[in-house]
């Protein structure tokens, strides 16, 4: 006999929940002022909205301010460690599919040291949310330039300009293969908000990018003002290439659903899979008669 | 007559193909045959191309190692003949490709030389790729080993391809008629004994499946990997297994994903596993070291293979020890354990899950190339003696978290704490889906709810807890017997030793006993944390210690050094290959000698 996996079984017991049930005791550590904060409430409200029990809920991250989402959570969090959100919720998502999970991240630990995983992530449609709160600048460690900040920056570690030519989130989902694409900035909370539980809803892999300007080392709010706008009210999410040129757009940079597919999820394919390898009744002993003499 | 036990060696170009599939169908001819057999191969890293070798030993009773010299060279090509010729013990047998080599002069020990025209005999069948099983069925007819059994085999092991089949069944003809014809009516080796054989039950199988079956056994159910030799099959065989028992296999990007996956897949409560090998070990070290802080149990994989960075991919190594160890920023414990044999690969990948289960904590289990590829019988698994260890969960209806779990409400403090700190050092574990039992695995230091602080207290508390936790794990090393002791015990030499050198000592300890210098032999099971107690009184009394290991610094006998503050004289091997009879032996002896100067 096999031993038996231990599960625990899940209730979706749709309760009337408030976003005031999803925030922990832990008071956030951000500057005051930080747009985190701002993605914090926008989460609390979309998650409370879209009913989902906090035990069912579960907020991974990396390292850096991103990284100190989960601790002012009252859901199930892991605060792994620099850029390794990705795998760590593929791996909760596919050991228990059933949980609702999210991935929280920032421009350094998602698109610097982490960037392997993010193609890797979208291409397999792994059922997560991944939220990047992209400040264009190292926070955490005071304020080196990221790869998201634009040339010619001069920082403490650029302190001639920054001579490292800025990579395009978007694009780079577009080509991973995600299945649910946007943008927000903290500062358009009620868009946001929305667009949080969109990404949530969808089934597969939602990469949301947020403006979330840094008040300590890099003050960006004026500047995502002037330059941020919604997509065009006809933009079709369903055109890959239309949403693709909005995205390579570098003077307007354009808030909203930049584009949605639908695709069997990971789990769903690996579903599949288990489904092919069964045949009959699994037997320790029939393993071990394939190495028998 | 003699016990039979039989050394073969078996060498050509990889690019000719086929020499490992020789030898492993003779292995598996042998064990079919209700003979015992013990394996090794030393193949080049490169796809097509090299020299590759491949030894078997076989005997009607148990063997322990490789065997140091061979009673048989099977040479594919002239490099076989160059490289091996000296290893032929007086009187014993050369088989050589007449078309590819010539053998040397006869220099005077007896050694008999059959060439095969292999090239023609597969010309003559139409079939040039078959010269590897036209050489079975020559050994077949030299070993006097039974026919059907050798056609079952390569039924089992060629038989994909009704024609291919009918081709390979040929050439084994082809083979065993040649050698009838024109060098031997009667066989000139009997490996079967004219009484036959009690054959026992066996299964025939390398370190990896064993492996695998022990974590299957061993309950898990999540694995995650990045390829690497000597330890992909292990994903391979969980990748076809996996999916028939609700487990999930994923061949991950890179070896930090990897680990960082089964981070993930553990935290919901599956027990999981990666495998790897020592330049996957050192990339996954900042995770494990995560595992330590965030009490994540977890199995990690290291096939050890001979380095340092890429180093020899397919050659052994046991220098990974102190990076298993001691790998990681600040005092990051992890219990390692390290099995000795294939069938120990087995019982020991189940007391790692349960180790790291019950303790909440990585546990690293040191493989090596030589056990991981290595094919013998070995007795079928015994699912009486798995025992799982369950994770220590938290109890949902300990404390009243109102009805839709939301306990937290954003204020007062959390009901549940994830980090208590208790006598064990073990505190219950909640997993997603439990209500109230919300808390943040944390990497950062921490209070007993999980929330971060960074006062001195916490953290001296929080070291303490992690090092209470690992040092109960001795009790299981002597409950579970995660050691093994041979010799005479009572004797003033000691081999005290780790992995997969147990079997050329086991050998090498018998035949110095039987020349009255008696050893006694220990072998620990689990080398983090040491059992200190246990070798310390083992090694107490005896004048020297010697302390065998397939590393440069003798990596473990320094440990043991350090720990007890005495002397003890390393036997270190680190050419790639296994540890030999003859070194050890070699060295009791010397030890020996030494001990008769100074009386």
């Amino acid at each position: 006999m096999l031993p038996e996996i231990q599960t625990i079984p899940l209730h979706f017991d749709k309760a009337n929940l408030k976003p005031n049930d999803y925030k922990s005791d832990v008071k956030p550590v951000w500057c005051p002022g930080c747009g985190d904060f701002g993605v914090l409430s926008s989460f609390y409200k979309a998650v409370s909205e879209l009913g989902i029990p906090p035990e069912q809920l579960v907020i991974a991250s990396g390292i850096g301010c991103s990284g100190r989402f989960p601790a002012f959570c009252n859901s199930y969090g892991f605060h792994g460690v620099h850029g390794r959100v990705l795998p760590l919720a593929t791996g909760i998502k596919m050991a228990r599919p059933e949980l609702v999970v999210c991935a929280m991240g920032g421009d350094g630990d998602g698109f610097s040291i982490g960037m392997g995983h993010f193609p890797h992530a979208a291409r397999r449609n792994v059922d997560i949310t991944y939220i990047v709160m992209d400040n264009e600048i190292y926070g955490l460690t005071k304020g080196q330039a990221s790869p998201t900040s634009p040339l010619g920056l001069e920082k403490k570690s650029t302190p001639y300009g920054n001579v490292d030519r800025p990579l395009n989130p978007l694009l780079l989902a577009f080509t991973g293969g995600a299945t649910w694409i946007g943008r927000a900035f903290s500062s358009r909370p009620k868009e946001m908000t929305e667009l949080i539980k969109q990404a949530i809803a969808h089934k597969g892999f939602s990469f949301l990018q947020v403006y979330s300007p840094c008040v300590t080392f890099y003050d960006t709010y004026d500047h995502f003002k002037q330059v941020t706008k919604p997509l065009p009210e006809g933009h079709d999410a369903s055109d890959k290439a239309a949403g693709m040129l909005y995205a390579m757009n570098e003077e307007t940079l354009f808030l909203g659903k930049y584009y949605q597919e639908e695709r069997p999820t990971y789990d769903d394919a690996y579903s599949g899979v288990r489904q092919k390898a069964t045949k009959g009744t699994y037997s320790f002993e029939k393993l071990m008669d394939k190495y028998r003499r | 007559m003699a016990q039979v036990d039989l050394t073969v060696r078996v060498g050509g170009d990889s690019a000719a193909g086929g020499i490992v599939t020789t030898g492993e169908i003779v292995a598996r001819i042998a064990a079919y045959s209700g003979l015992e057999v013990y394996t090794t191969r030393t193949i080049p890293a490169e796809i097509k191309g090299g020299h590759v070798m491949f030894q078997l030993r076989t005997s009607e009773k148990p063997v322990y190692s490789q065997g140091d010299d061979v009673d048989m060279l099977i040479a594919f090509d002239q490099e076989s003949i160059d490289n091996y010729y000296h290893l032929i013990k007086a009187n014993g047998f050369l088989i050589y490709n007449s078309n590819d080599g010539k053998p040397p002069a006869a220099n005077g020990n007896g050694v008999k030389q059959y060439g095969l025209p292999l090239n023609d005999l597969a010309k003559k069948i139409n079939f040039t790729k078959g010269r590897n099983i036209v050489t079975i069925g020559a050994m077949v007819k030299l070993f006097d080993l039974p026919y059907d059994k050798a056609e079952e085999v390569v039924r089992r092991q060629l038989g994909r391809k009704k024609e291919l089949l009918d081709q390979n069944l040929l050439a084994l003809k082809t083979g065993y008629a040649y050698v009838e014809q024109n060098i031997a009516q009667e066989s000139p080796y009997h490996l079967i004994p004219e009484t036959g054989i009690v054959e026992e039950e066996r299964l025939v199988m390398n370190g990896n499946q064993a492996l695998a079956m022990g974590a299957i056994a061993g309950g898990c159910r999540f694995y995650a990997g990045y390829p690497i030799t000597p330890a992909s099959d292990i994903m391979e065989f969980l990748a076809a297994e996996f999916p028939q028992i609700g487990g999930t296999m994923i061949q991950a990007e890179d070896e930090i994903a990897a680990i960082n996956m089964c981070l993930g897949g553990s935290f919901t409560g599956a027990r999981s596993m990666t495998a790897t090998s020592g330049p996957g070990l050192a990339l996954m070290v900042e995770a494990l070291g995560h595992a330590t802080m965030t009490e994540i149990p977890l199995v990690l994989v290291d096939v050890q293979r001979a380095g340092p960075s890429t180093g020899m991919p397919t050659k052994v190594s046991q220098g990974d020890l102190r990076l298993a160890i001691f790998g990681g920023a600040d005092d990051s414990p992890r219990i390692v354990v390290a099995p000795v044999s294939v069938e120990d690969c087995f019982y020991q990948t189940v007391h790692a899950f349960n180790l790291a289960e019950k303790y909440q904590t990585p546990v690293i289990f040191l493989s090596d190339q030589d056990m991981s590829v290595r094919v013998v019988t070995v007795p079928p698994f015994d699912l009486n003696k798995v025992k799982l260890e369950p994770r220590l969960l938290w109890d949902p209806q300990s404390v009243n978290h109102g009805g839709n779990g939301a306990s937290g409400g954003g204020s007062g403090d959390r009901e549940y704490l994830r980090y208590k700190i208790t006598e064990s050092g073990v505190s219950p574990m909640s997993l997603p889906g439990m209500p109230g039992g919300q808390y943040t695995a944390e990497g950062l230091e921490k209070a007993e709810s999980g929330a971060p602080i960074y006062t001195p207290e916490a953290h001296i508390r929080n070291f303490e807890k992690r090092a209470r936790k690992l040092a109960n794990a001795l009790q299981d090393y002597e409950a579970w017997q995660m050691y093994e002791t041979f010799g005479a015990l009572d004797a003033p030499v000691a081999i005290v030793g780790w992995g997969s050198t147990i079997g050329p000592v086991k050998e090498a300890v018998l035949r110095a006993a039987s020349e009255g210098m008696h050893v006694a032999v220990l072998y620990p099971k689990l080398l983090y944390p040491l059992p200190a107690d246990h070798i310390g009184k083992f090694i107490a009394e005896r004048e020297h210690v010697i302390v065998p290991e397939l590393n440069f610094t003798g990596q473990f006998g320094r440990m043991i050094q350090a720990q007890f503050g005495r002397e003890i004289i390393p036997l270190t091997c680190y050419g790639g290959t296994p540890l030999a009879t003859r070194d050890v032996y070699a060295k009791i002896k010397q030890v020996y000698e030494g001990m008769k100067v100074n009386v």
